[in-house]
């Protein structure tokens, strides 16, 4: 008897515990970060399903937006102006702002990271061009349909089929951006109107380094695809290439890429091993791709032309001193002792750099000649 | 009920009271002062344990009574003081690992609840349980122990592909005199609750693997704590894994079976939570068992009435020191306390050197 009494009140008592009520929560699916005039400006869409009179659920989203000193004030003061409570737990993307990245970079990372309820794993990218605000409200109409599914799409396709960019995660973002001698590299957000037509579009489709808490210069396409093949961040890429004056693409796979850095004699040696698979995919020429001749030649045109890429990579690691491929995180790993020595020094001109790409063409697709 | 309890549960016993203390304060201990070489200074710590695990084995082949009145037969009045001072450490400890176990529940899961509101509930689960008696308890830690370990490597599975055995790099990079002090965190934390393990020899049926026992689940415990480590280290790195509190429950948020199975975090949580629950259990039905054998308490009404005045007060005074005095930040010098802990192993390992086993 005395077991049920027990058992009964604590049925009462635990059911108040931390319990919301799902109407009361504004489910932040990406939030907008802002810095001007010493505060925060957040832009939270909040998922708001709803049933229409035909009884079938509508998905819209709800643009909330506040201010606050700090971003936990800022969150707080959502519910100011809005009947609801923030709710982080389903959080896909944070939008920051160029400024709040440069400025607040730290206490953005420590809000996050210490909450509870934030997921690590929404993705992060930095609105260069235009405010977080703009991004997540562009028709200032505080509600809309912010795409948020087509953009995690965009930012997992543009990194496993394009390379182009990388779909960086908070955790991951926090990581890089910890450790010693690598400079974390985020993808870049911005709206853009294409002309003559009046619907503006939301785009992912550039990168740039953030060192010391500053955003640096846009990586281009090449050097995008160059990063990601060290990195073995891809599945498959077209890679466009030239025979003969002509072009065609081959589409380069399942990269295993290794970065060795050798110290000896105070002389960096960087040796880059890039293993891949590769196959014609369009060529604009009518040759015969059985030929053992051309197929070397082929092949040698597609490791040409990513030996560029990441000559070009390098060039721009050179020119930003910035240490994307993560030198110094190689040195500091494998002669820690050594380390001080080349901290904060430009690794990209004093290293040496060899670069090998062990690629194996057989495939050809459909035909075996070029169609043209 | 023959009151026996078998040497799997003895083992199991001991694998979650070792394991207790370290998610949210040793094991982010281990990984702030000696960083990468946390792995390296785990090792040195379990080869250097073996030897106050050799001399608690090496106790309990002297024990065949219970375990206070081998240390009233043995060290006479002395013993009355040996028994307050078990009793004041496993006080101590058990004020901590109440702290860590409310402090994760509501940090992690009921951020709006009332400290004393959880601790009370937690704590009438644990009395009732504890007043069934050591064979149910035991059982209790037994079934929670076969359940929980094995999820928790299983759902580390998931993870090996997040690992980058470049993270664990450079192995040492800390002054070794931070590899010493981590390892130090170890062998406080770790081992002095294995003591109170003695407290099981008369109440086993199988006594002559019970040292043995001990052995294993101090080897399961290490073997785990050491793979938790390296998943923390080579799928965060250290940077990112020693500034978390929990990187342990951090490190399941990352866990995404068949891509769609994901917030796996909460299973990881059973296993936390049950290693408190087990170590906490355990200790105040050790407590009890003590004061009750001191007091030459024989009513059984009267020990359940200990039972809950031990279960429900410790909490609350634990509460109420960590809140009132601020005493989070100074859980690091938890490790210095347990020094006692050494020094009451010692007097009875030199003491068990002199007692002659009686041979059959």
């Amino acid at each position: 008897m005395k077991k049920i009494i027990i058992l009964f009140i604590t049925i009462f008592l635990l059911s108040g515990c931390s319990y919301r009520e799902l109407n009361d929560l504004a489910i932040i699916s990406a939030i907008g970060i802002d810095y001007d005039n010493n505060e925060f400006k957040l832009t939270a869409q909040v998922m708001n399903v709803k049933s229409s009179n035909s009884g079938i659920a509508e998905e819209e989203s709800l643009i909330y937006e506040s201010t606050g000193p700090t971003i936990a004030k800022a969150i707080r003061n959502f519910s100011i102006r809005y009947p609801k409570n923030a709710y982080l737990g389903h959080l896909e993307l944070i939008v920051i702002n160029i400024e709040a990245a440069e400025q607040k970079l730290d206490e953005i990372f420590d809000y996050f990271i210490r909450s509870p309820e934030a997921r690590s794993s929404s993705f992060v990218v930095i609105a260069k061009e235009q405010k977080a605000n703009e991004i997540l409200n562009p028709n200032n109409e505080n509600k809309g349909n912010f795409p948020i599914e087509g953009l995690k799409t965009v930012l997992l396709d543009g990194t496993k089929r394009n390379g182009t960019i990388y779909d960086l995660t908070f955790e991951e973002f926090l990581s890089f951006y910890l450790k010693e001698g690598i400079d974390p590299l985020v993808p870049l957000i911005k709206i853009t109107k294409n002309k003559g037509i009046t619907a503006s579009a939301t785009i992912i489709e550039e990168m740039a380094p953030v060192q010391h808490n500053k955003v640096l210069k846009t990586l281009n396409q090449k050097q995008s695809i160059a990063y990601n093949t060290i990195n073995n961040n891809y599945y498959d890429i077209i890679v466009d290439c030239k025979y003969q004056d002509k072009d065609f693409a081959a589409i380069v796979y399942n990269p295993k890429s290794e970065v060795n850095v050798e110290l000896k004699n105070n002389k960096i040696t960087v040796n880059i091993d890039i293993n891949i698979e590769s196959k014609i995919t369009e060529i604009d020429s009518k040759i015969n791709l059985t030929n053992k001749q051309i197929q070397n030649s082929l092949k040698k045109e597609v490791d040409k032309q990513l030996k560029n890429y990441i000559t070009s990579l390098i060039d721009y690691c050179k020119e930003n001193n910035s240490d994307i491929i993560g030198i110094g995180n190689k040195i500091y790993k494998n002669y820690f002792k050594e380390y001080k020595k080349y901290k904060n020094k430009n690794l990209y001109e004093i290293a040496d750099f060899n670069i090998k790409i062990n690629n194996k063409m057989y495939r050809y697709g459909n035909i075996n000649k070029g169609a043209a | 009920m023959n009151g026996k309890i078998s040497s799997g549960e003895v083992m199991a016993i001991c694998v979650a009271i070792i394991f207790a203390m370290f998610p949210g304060f040793a094991n982010t201990l281990i990984l702030s002062q000696s960083q990468n070489a946390s792995l390296i200074s785990l090792i040195i710590a379990f080869l250097l344990g073996l030897i106050p695990i050799g001399m608690i084995m090496y106790i309990s082949t002297k024990i065949n009574t219970n375990f206070f009145e081998f240390t009233k037969k043995n060290f006479k009045a002395f013993g009355y003081i040996l028994d307050i001072l078990l009793i004041l450490v496993a006080i101590f400890t058990l004020l901590i690992s109440n702290w860590l176990a409310i402090d994760f529940v509501i940090s992690q899961f009921l951020t709006r609840s009332s400290y004393y509101l959880i601790s009370i509930l937690i704590s009438v689960i644990i009395a009732i349980t504890i007043n069934k008696g050591i064979e149910t308890l035991s059982r209790t830690i037994f079934i929670l122990f076969i359940i929980s370990v094995p999820v928790i490597l299983l759902l580390l599975i998931p993870l090996i592909p997040y690992i980058e055995l470049d993270n664990l790099k450079p192995y040492i990079d800390v002054p070794i005199k931070d590899i010493l002090k981590s390892s130090f965190v170890f062998l406080t934390v770790a081992i002095s609750p294995v003591f109170y393990i003695l407290g099981l020899k008369n109440r086993t049926n199988d006594k002559k693997n019970f040292p043995r026992k001990i052995l294993v689940g101090y080897i399961i415990t290490s073997i785990l704590i050491f793979i938790i480590l390296f998943f923390i280290i080579s799928v965060y790195g250290i940077d990112l894994g020693s500034l978390l509190t929990y990187p342990i429950y951090g490190l399941f948020k990352k866990v995404q079976i068949f891509g769609f199975i994901e917030r796996i975090e909460n299973f990881a949580a059973i296993f936390l939570i049950t290693a408190y629950f087990s170590q906490i259990s355990y200790f105040i039905y050790a407590i009890k068992n003590n004061l009750s054998n001191m007091f030459k308490i024989k009513s059984k009404k009267t020990k359940q009435i200990i039972t809950y005045i031990l279960s429900i007060s410790i909490p609350i005074i634990s509460i109420y020191l960590f809140k009132t005095y601020e005493l989070a930040p100074s859980i690091e010098y938890v490790p210095y306390v347990l020094i006692i802990f050494y020094i009451i192993l010692i007097i009875y390992f030199i003491r068990s050197l002199f007692i002659k086993t009686k041979t059959s």
